[in-house]
């Protein structure tokens, strides 16, 4: 009678029961970020002062566009990983 | 090995009416070995008893474990849904930001284009660029990686 009092410990087998995973998705970057950076210009052989001044001017503008894409992914990154540390803790 | 799929299609009275059934059987069985024409079953009513007792118990440890689990499932799943529409409403801040931006810059380079055609184009005659500054701007700005360091006249 005293050996059946090692069944009860069966009963811990009932934890062993299937647990629907859940996961979380990856978030999708937005399309805006996603674009490449352009490629910068270049002058013409025979550019004058003002065409190469031009060409100088556009690709600052470039720059500073392709500069503010970049921390536009670091405040996605933050922003994303703070909403997926809060979620998951 | 999954259990589940006996939760599924069994109704939980089931398993407490086999529970109620195991232990009132266990208790028959201590009145049994008293009385003296049934003392005769009280092994095989109080072996019975106990593995009915004992599958009851399983089964109920099983459906409490799947309540909490559900329970538990159901409020990260919320957690999750509330992440996912936090994000795509982050999504949405950092793109208007970016496009704000965007046209702020493409407007202050409008302006500085115009100042170009203004002002340095009084010194477009006084003024030749040499091949080589021509060179060297287009150099950097195409900045070919496969390529070593140009020295010298680029091809």
């Amino acid at each position: 009678m005293k050996k059946l009092l090692i069944l009860p410990l069966l009963v811990l087998s009932g934890c062993a029961v299937h647990v629907e995973p859940v996961t979380a998705k990856f978030p999708e970057a937005p399309a805006t970020l996603l674009q490449k950076c352009e490629a910068l210009k270049e002058v013409a052989k025979d550019a004058s002062l003002s065409d190469f001044t031009k060409v100088v001017v556009e690709n600052y503008i470039l720059y500073h566009e392709c500069s503010r894409k970049v921390e536009g992914w670091h405040e996605w990154y933050t922003k994303q990983k703070a909403i997926f540390e809060e979620a998951t803790k | 090995m999954s259990i589940f799929w006996i939760l599924t299609f069994v109704p939980t009275f089931v398993f407490n009416l086999a529970l109620i059934v195991g232990v009132v059987g266990l208790l028959v069985s201590v009145v049994a070995g008293r009385v003296p024409f049934i003392s005769q079953y009280k092994l095989p009513i109080q072996l019975l008893a106990l593995a009915l007792t004992i599958v009851a118990v399983f089964f109920q440890g099983a459906l409490a474990y799947k309540h909490s689990v559900a329970l538990e499932v159901a409020e990260l799943k919320l957690k999750l849904q509330k992440a996912e529409t936090k994000s795509v409403e982050t999504n949405v801040e950092i793109v208007e930001k970016i496009v704000t931006d965007t046209q702020v810059i493409r407007e202050k380079g409008k302006t500085i284009t115009e100042y170009v055609d203004r002002e340095i184009v009084k010194y477009d005659n006084f003024c030749e660029l040499p091949t080589e500054v021509i060179n060297a701007h287009n150099m950097a700005a195409t900045l070919n990686l496969n390529e070593g360091t140009p020295e010298g006249e680029p091809k």
